[in-house]
């Protein structure tokens, strides 16, 4: 399996899958070359994202990668938030094989996306 | 077993019982593909990697500068001809010696005809250099252990019969002359080759001296398709194929387009399938051959070779058609299809890995690719794989004698299958539905969810499946074929394909059938695209 035990529990077991009805911000963001997209609710309260839900289409990469960042978010201050990398998101899922590097970009743009507004 | 003493290992060895008994667990049980991202593919890739270690130990080198090949014969070829034309553009001038083995020899020699120049220097001006060689540690991996695990991905290789391991056993230990010799060894080694010889001809009514042994579908593909471009270059140099073969044949006939060759790609409907009256009219006065595939690996479409044997024959034009996939499933009758060259592969039909042959119709001009001695009635150069050729061999009986019942068998459980999914599953299509389809192959399409996800989810619950449309190297490219059919990425679908076996039961369909609905269904949930 080219996949790490950690990343292939957050693809069959992801986290924070879903919706927020009234999310502070949003951001779907896809990739045009491989099909894969992600769409991103984000609540926030008090300089902080208070919650965080996400949808995907994807690999098991991209799905993997969407749950963590997401649970990630969860509690961060905005700025900190601002600051999550693909390498970190790649890193703690105990790395990507070089041909699925592109698939974490997918939620360190949606975070990016998001939070523009903030 | 006569009490017989061997003192000739300079022609070949004995393998070691330990030798044999490292093999042996990837006959029956390790039997993936090592390009395959599920378990049974993940376990061959693991043990490939091992023995590339050991073999990169055994001469000081990293095990990322060792490359596999059939043999010696091709080894001497690649390097010899490799440097030749990656280097031609800074000279052409190679030193061998004059006693070297005939795979170099030979191949320099064919260098020569192509304008190289050779210096054959006496053996007494070079300094002998002594290899100093560790004694390998061969161990026992005891990686593999029965684990249950479902295996629907029989167009990507197959288990061996266990019929066919036992007649590979002998030629292991006991029969493991190398036929090229006089001796005892050598003359069961020979008796052994013929009658494997005779069964893989007779499997596609082919005469035994007509069947060229190789090492797999991919060297037939090249043998037949590069051997004619070079023997018939001064008739002209136009080939015809279609957009729907395997690399083997597409990147072969690129390569030529390199070297000045013209090829047309004739494109196919939305089954896959080539039509014969297109091939007919992209006939040119210098076309020198024509390639299409007898059946799609992919998605199972069968081609109208015998409309388009018949085409061939009437222009006067040399016809291949890759019989990978098609052998063993479909009755094929070369003389009927009126092909001249034929690919076949041993893994595809429950033989062992590392053998094939081509069918070359008696008196078809083809230059070998492999040069040394003459083995193959001159046709590729190369010691015989014994035990592969002898386990062929049986394996093309077993499929001959079986065949009517297993078409039957495999086409019902896969006809079975797709009813179901179609009622388990919306939003599912099935690929070349309604198309001449081997009975095996079913490729389904299904709507927001992703090939890659789909394969390692079942993966995960031990049931092996392929698919055309996983997203590697930032570009989710759909498989040639899926792309040649009509199929776009921005559709958003993952295709699925399931190809079956004899060996394959309605318990592992049933599995199957369960499983497959709720994997789909879970990863549709996590789609932002996907309403009820």
């Amino acid at each position: 399996m080219p996949y790490s035990k950690k990343l292939l529990d957050y693809f069959e077991n992801p986290r924070c899958v879903g919706e927020i009805e009234d999310a502070d911000a949003t951001a779907e963001v896809s990739n045009p070359v491989c099909g894969d997209s992600l769409k991103l609710w984000i609540r926030v309260a008090d300089g902080k994202v208070s919650d965080a839900r996400f949808k995907a289409q994807g690999c098991p990469a991209a799905i993997a990668t969407s749950s963590f960042a997401t649970e990630m978010l969860i509690g961060m201050d905005l700025n900190a938030a601002r600051q999550i990398t693909r390498g970190q998101i790649a890193d703690a899922l105990g790395g990507l094989p070089a041909s699925k590097i592109h698939c974490s970009v997918l939620a360190s743009d949606a975070i990016q996306s998001a939070l523009e507004g903030f | 077993m006569v009490m017989h003493i061997y003192l000739d290992n300079n022609a070949t060895t004995s393998m070691r019982p330990e030798v044999v008994e490292a093999m042996t667990p990837y006959f029956l049980q390790g039997y993936g593909n090592a390009s395959s991202i599920h378990w049974f593919g993940q376990e061959a890739k693991a043990a490939v990697d091992e023995a590339r270690q050991e073999v990169a130990r055994l001469i000081g080198a990293q095990a990322s500068e060792i490359v596999f090949l059939s043999g010696g014969s091709e080894a001497d070829n690649l390097a010899i001809r490799g440097i030749a034309e990656a280097l031609q553009s800074r000279g052409r001038h190679i030193i061998t010696s004059t006693v070297e083995h005939h795979a170099v020899l030979n191949t320099c020699k064919d260098l020569e005809k192509q304008g190289f120049r050779v210096t054959f220097v006496p053996e007494n001006k070079f300094a002998v250099h002594r290899l100093l060689t560790d004694k390998a540690q061969l161990r026992h991996r005891g990686r593999i252990t029965m684990v249950m695990h479902i295996y629907l991905d029989n167009n990507a290789t197959t288990s061996m019969r266990p019929e066919v391991v036992e007649a590979m056993t002998p030629y292991f230990l006991q029969g493991y002359g190398n036929a090229s010799s006089i001796h005892w060894f050598g003359q069961e080694a020979k008796a052994a080759v013929d009658e494997a010889r005779q069964e893989v001809a007779r499997l596609i009514g082919a005469q035994a001296s007509e069947i060229v042994f190789l090492s797999g579908g991919s060297e037939a593909d090249n043998l037949a398709i590069r051997g004619i471009a070079e023997a018939l270059q001064s008739r002209g140099r136009h080939i015809i194929t279609s957009t729907v073969e395997h690399h083997a044949v597409l990147n072969t006939c690129k390569d030529l387009e390199k070297q000045g060759f013209r090829v047309t790609f004739v494109p196919v409907d939305s089954d896959g399938l080539v039509s014969a009256d297109r091939v007919g009219e992209a006939i040119r006065p210098d076309t020198i051959l024509i390639s299409i595939m007898h059946a799609n690996n992919e998605i199972g479409t069968i081609q109208p070779i015998d409309e388009i044997g018949r085409i061939a024959t009437e222009a006067g034009i040399h016809f291949h058609s890759d019989g990978v996939q098609a052998t063993a499933k479909i009755p094929v009758d070369v003389k009927a299809l009126r092909v001249h060259l034929y690919s076949m592969s041993a893994h595809k039909l429950h033989g062992p890995k590392g053998v094939g042959a081509l069918f070359v119709k008696q008196g078809t001009p083809l230059k070998p690719m492999l040069t040394g001695g003459g083995h193959e009635r001159n046709r590729r150069a190369g010691t015989e794989n014994v035990p592969g050729i002898v386990g062929f061999g049986r394996a093309a009986r077993l499929a001959r004698e079986n065949l009517a019942e297993a078409m039957v068998g495999m086409g019902e459980l896969r006809d079975d299958m797709e009813a179901r999914l179609k009622a388990a599953i919306p939003d599912i299509r099935i690929n070349a539905e309604n198309a001449p389809r081997l009975p095996n192959t079913s490729n389904i399409m299904v709507d927001y969810a992703e090939g890659e996800g789909l394969v390692i989810s079942l993966d995960l619950k031990g049931i092996a499946v392929s698919t055309g449309s996983a997203c590697s190297s930032g570009s989710m490219e759909p498989s040639h074929v899926l792309t040649a059919i009509g199929k776009t990425p921005d559709e958003g679908f993952g295709s699925l394909r399931m190809s079956l076996s004899t060996l394959t039961t309605q318990d592992d369909i049933d599995r199957f059938v369960e499983t497959l609905p709720r994997i789909v269904e879970r990863l549709r949930e996590l789609s932002p695209h996907y309403r009820r």
